[in-house]
């Protein structure tokens, strides 16, 4: 009579600690990749391709240097992102666990992770062009990547502050918050299906955040104080229960900054 | 590896109609106790037939569906052979792929899997399941407008995809094993025709 309890197991057999291990292997090699990358990237700037040429003239701004701030940004953003994306890299990896016979489960993980990455990569091919235009026009230092202008923190800081408050910022978070509902309602097959579903969790996590990681504009986009400061608040608004609130009494926070800076900007002629 | 699976499904739980669940809200109880049954009209698992066999879930879940993992015990048709047990064990355990492999990642803790006789009726709108000494599930459909059906579809967490639910009531569901002791009625129940298959 037990014969037909064999072949039926649950998670403590298919997710054991060994076998998550193996599946996440791959995205957290990237992740961890990713911040010793940044780390080195902000430890010495000049391994950032064209980043020297860069600061010594920032008039006339060619490909390598734009290759060099796409390359910055897309490892900035993957450093940042990936950990906000466990959960739900994790609750997809649970799922890909129990499909034991066919042995890709590690694949799908890292498709799913692979698809998230260039979702940011996309994002990050749009920021180097803002950097690169904002650079070249004087509005952004190239030696401390900030803005220069004080009404263009102002507004940036306004805009951020702003969007907290929009209903898609609160349509995207809510996509980002429910590991189950996206993947009981999004899911795709194999591991293309997994590229696809990482890459549509990356747009929702750029639709709520856009507006955030623009703030690295405002602390210096290399700033690591500022990095750690935004992305801890990505994952904590994430994570957080009764997350509505917390987004709006930011957003408020963010407006009055950007008031501030606005004014200040204004007073101070700058 | 190809397989699939066609029938009809049915669940009776103790949430109050219709139940919250499928649409990822908590429990009305704040818990869940549910009775999952598949009647498999046409199946197959490379060349072993699943025609005709049944197949039914006890789930508990103490605390929201989707992030607390499920408690679950397995109820097999005794007519299954050896082959068709170890194909249906497979399916039903996830690791065939396919939607009930996304089911079966909920699982938390298996209490045990029983090969026993199951008893699969349906009655135009009213489902019925009996596993003597087991359970005995009972199900009729509500009545909607014009005396018709009440669908659901779309439902994020959905047992058979692809087709919608219509919504039940339990005449009663009782089950008593592994320590459980059910006794329910008026409460939400769902039923539709499914299939599955294996992902190629």
């Amino acid at each position: 009579m037990m014969r037909a309890g064999d072949q039926f197991r649950g998670a403590e057999h298919y997710l054991s600690p060994g076998r998550m291990a193996l599946l996440l292997g791959a995205p957290v090699a990237l992740t961890i990749g990713a911040w010793i990358y940044l780390g080195v990237m902000i430890g010495d700037m000049s391994t950032i391709p064209g980043m020297s040429s860069m600061m010594m003239n920032p008039q006339g701004l060619n490909t390598v240097q734009f290759m060099g701030l796409f390359l910055m940004w897309s490892v900035m953003m993957s450093s940042m992102m990936l950990p906000t994306a466990a959960p739900m890299i994790v609750a997809y990896a649970r799922m890909q666990a129990y499909d034991r016979r066919r042995g890709e489960g590690w694949r799908a993980v890292l498709a799913f992770a692979g698809g998230y990455i260039l979702a940011w990569g996309a994002f990050s091919f749009v920021a180097a062009g803002l950097q690169g235009t904002m650079t070249e026009l004087s509005a952004m230092s190239p030696m401390l990547m900030k803005t220069i202008w004080e009404p263009l923190s102002g507004v940036i800081l306004v805009v951020a502050g702003v969007y907290q408050f929009l209903p898609l910022k609160r349509v995207c978070l809510k996509q980002c918050q429910s590991p189950t509902a996206f993947l009981s309602t999004r899911w795709r097959d194999g591991n293309r299906g997994a590229l696809s579903m990482g890459w549509q969790h990356g747009l929702f996590c750029i639709g709520c955040c856009w507006a955030l990681m623009g703030l690295l504009f405002v602390t210096g986009v290399m700033n690591t104080a500022g990095i750690i400061a935004i992305a801890g608040y990505v994952l904590i608004e994430k994570i957080m229960p009764g997350g509505k609130w917390f987004a709006r009494s930011t957003g408020i926070c963010l407006i009055l900054a950007g008031m501030w800076a606005l004014g200040a900007g204004f007073v101070l002629g700058t | 590896m190809t397989w699939s699976l066609k029938g009809t499904y049915f669940e009776s739980c103790n949430c109050e109609v219709a139940c919250p669940c499928l649409f990822l809200s908590p429990p009305s109880t704040g818990e869940c106790e549910a009775l999952v049954g598949w009647h498999i009209e046409q199946g197959s698992d490379d060349d072993v037939s699943l025609d005709g066999l049944n197949v039914a879930l006890a789930v508990r879940s103490p605390g929201h569906m989707a992030t607390t993992p499920w408690t679950v015990a397995v109820y097999v048709d005794e007519r299954a052979d050896e082959a068709q047990n170890a194909s249906l064990m497979k399916i039903f355990g996830g690791q065939g792929g396919g939607h009930p492999a996304r089911l079966a990642s909920h699982i938390g803790e298996i209490l045990g899997a029983r090969k026993v006789p199951i008893e699969f009726t349906v009655d135009g709108g009213r489902h019925a399941l009996k596993i003597p000494g087991i359970a005995a599930v009972e199900i009729e459909t509500s009545s909607g407008q014009g005396d018709g059906p009440i669908t659901i579809s779309g439902h994020p967490l959905c047992i058979a995809p692809g087709f919608p639910a219509t919504v039940a009531t339990s005449t009663h569901l009782s089950y008593t094993d592994h320590g459980f002791a059910w006794d329910l009625s008026e409460k939400t129940a769902v039923f539709s025709p499914f299939a599955y298959q294996g992902d190629a």
